[in-house]
């Protein structure tokens, strides 16, 4: 099982960094964060800050193009090409084929996100006395790379979601649409922690707590914001994170198997 | 229609009980303190805010509030007494008696601190920004008592970021007309790097009134090479070249030709 599953893999990484699409989401990755220079000239006192938080929100954004788009396009155009009835003649679980496509778009997805994380840093680079200024006080270059892995990790979850729509919906349009709600309903988790508090127990209570518990909290995750505030838990909240995020999208993968198990080819 | 094999099965629940566990620990560790948009959605820009929160982005709306706040507080307009695009690049703000502070920027700017606070309730630990916004209204401003209550909020929101008592003690000094408390107050928050130039500058002047001219000298350098801001570099050139015309001893002690 282990290797068709690294065989499709392959084969969908190689398929995804060859598209058209992936290549023109990284040069327009690369624009922006050169771009992001002229927007730091704006704020004088704060360029890195600026060219920091740009970057960070640019290479997640261009990630997340990445992966929904490749995911919601990854089984549903096999379909459409009719390409998977040949895979499926093959001794080949449903299952398998499902985790090797995810991880292999998923490698594709890390990959362009740790390209454009790179140029990011020469960005900041580009003025050292500013970068030496911003970095004063807290450890740049060991909090930077964690910054990146937990954004793969919300990609990770938001992939999920999408190949699970895209099995489920079985329209590119609606998959994209409910994915989307999800991953900005997904970032006011605090918010309705906030809300579910104050209602009193009675339906609409019930319904937040039934969206609550569906959606994926993407605070979780979001370190970009995380990081500065004052006596965040860093290291062990991590490992709780990147759990959840994992168990999350395996949650979705196993949904994703079931959908995809019981279509008839 | 096909089985599905137990072993999916398997996965999908025990990756639920996973999220509920993992979920659960970090719900009861969460250290979001960020406010909440009811609190964030007060001015015209709601809806931009909103945005880029949707995004999971605090800090990037509050950069955006902050380069929308400069731009805001940059123009000339409103400018008590000239017409609008009047230069007023020399204008000088009477800090304390017999104390000036450039500032470019001079004029009345009546939503100067709603904007301010909007930076604040975006991303209260944006401190640099916020020290700086509240030095404004404090010193360049006279808005003594719209600066206090920004401080105000702004330590209810980050009550660890020590500086911004040190910032609250200079300005009610500086209400009450105390230089001596003042000077003392801002001799402390000087010690930091991002000290804003602004009260390097004021700083500079009441050590000069007080005859420490070589802490002048040295404050004044220090804005002059650390400042951002051309304008605030082209202030602190001023300065001190006035102060060395006026007491070249003062020259001694600086680390090295005065750049001109």
């Amino acid at each position: 099982m282990t290797s068709a599953v690294l065989s499709i893999a392959r084969y969908t990484f190689i398929e995804q960094i060859r598209n058209r699409l992936y290549l023109i989401i990284l040069f327009f990755g690369g624009v922006i964060l050169s771009a992001s220079l002229l927007l730091a000239e704006l704020a004088p006192g704060h360029r890195v800050r600026v060219v920091f938080d740009l970057g960070l929100l640019a290479i997640e954004l261009f990630g997340l193009v990445t992966a929904v788009f490749g995911s919601v396009s990854l089984v549903l155009q096999e379909i459409e090409s009719k390409t998977i009835y040949l895979l499926m003649t093959r001794p080949l679980s449903r299952s398998s084929y499902i985790l090797g496509r995810f991880f292999g778009l998923l490698a594709a997805v890390a990959l362009s996100m740790a390209a454009m994380a790179a140029f990011h840093v020469l960005v900041m680079l580009s003025n050292p006395y500013w970068f030496g200024v911003f970095t004063d006080g807290w450890p740049f270059w060991s909090t930077y790379p964690l910054l990146v892995l937990m954004s793969m990790a919300k990609m990770l979850v938001t992939a999920a979601i999408a190949l699970f729509f895209s099995l489920f919906a079985t329209s590119s349009v609606s998959a994209l649409v409910f994915t989307g709600f999800f991953w900005v309903a997904g970032h006011f988790g605090a918010e309705m922690a906030f809300i579910l508090k104050k209602t009193a127990a009675g339906p609409m209570h019930y319904l937040f707590k039934a969206l609550f518990t569906l959606l994926p909290n993407f605070q979780y995750l979001n370190f970009r914001d995380l990081y500065a505030i004052p006596g965040f838990p860093g290291w062990s909240f991590m490992g709780s994170a990147l759990l959840y995020a994992a168990a999350y999208s395996a949650a979705c993968l196993a949904l994703s198997a079931v959908l995809f198990s019981r279509k008839e080819f | 229609m096909r089985r599905v094999s137990r072993s999916v099965w398997v996965w999908l629940l025990t990756s639920v009980a996973l999220v509920a566990v993992a979920g659960s620990r970090l719900d009861a560790r969460l250290p979001w303190r960020y406010p909440l948009p009811n609190e964030i959605a007060r001015t015209e820009h709601m809806g931009e805010d909103l945005g880029w929160l949707s995004l999971g982005s605090h800090r990037m709306a509050a950069d955006m509030a902050y380069i929308q706040l400069l731009q805001y507080y940059g123009k000339p307009e409103e400018h008590e007494g000239h017409a609008d695009g009047d230069d007023h690049a020399d204008h000088k703000v009477e800090v304390s008696p017999g104390v000036y502070i450039h500032d470019a920027a001079a004029g009345i700017y009546p939503l100067l601190k709603e904007k301010a606070l909007r930076v604040l309730y975006l991303d209260p630990f944006f401190n640099g920004a916020i020290i700086e916004l509240g030095g404004a209204l404090a010193f360049n401003q006279k808005r003594t008592d719209e600066a206090l209550d920004y401080l105000r909020q702004a330590i209810r929101l980050d009550p660890s970021f020590y500086r911004y008592h040190l910032y609250v003690s200079a300005i009610l000094y500086k209400q009450k007309g105390d230089d001596k408390g003042l000077l003392d107050m801002l001799l402390e928050t000087a010690k930091t790097a991002d000290c804003p130039p602004m009260v390097q500058g004021l700083l500079g002047n009441l050590l000069k009134k007080y005859g420490r001219i070589h802490e002048a000298a040295a404050i004044y350098y220090r804005m002059y090479v650390t400042s951002p801001r051309v304008e605030d570099r082209r202030d602190a050139a001023g300065r001190l070249a006035e102060l060395l015309l006026e007491r070249p001893e003062a020259a001694q002690g600086l680390p090295g030709p005065f750049p001109l």
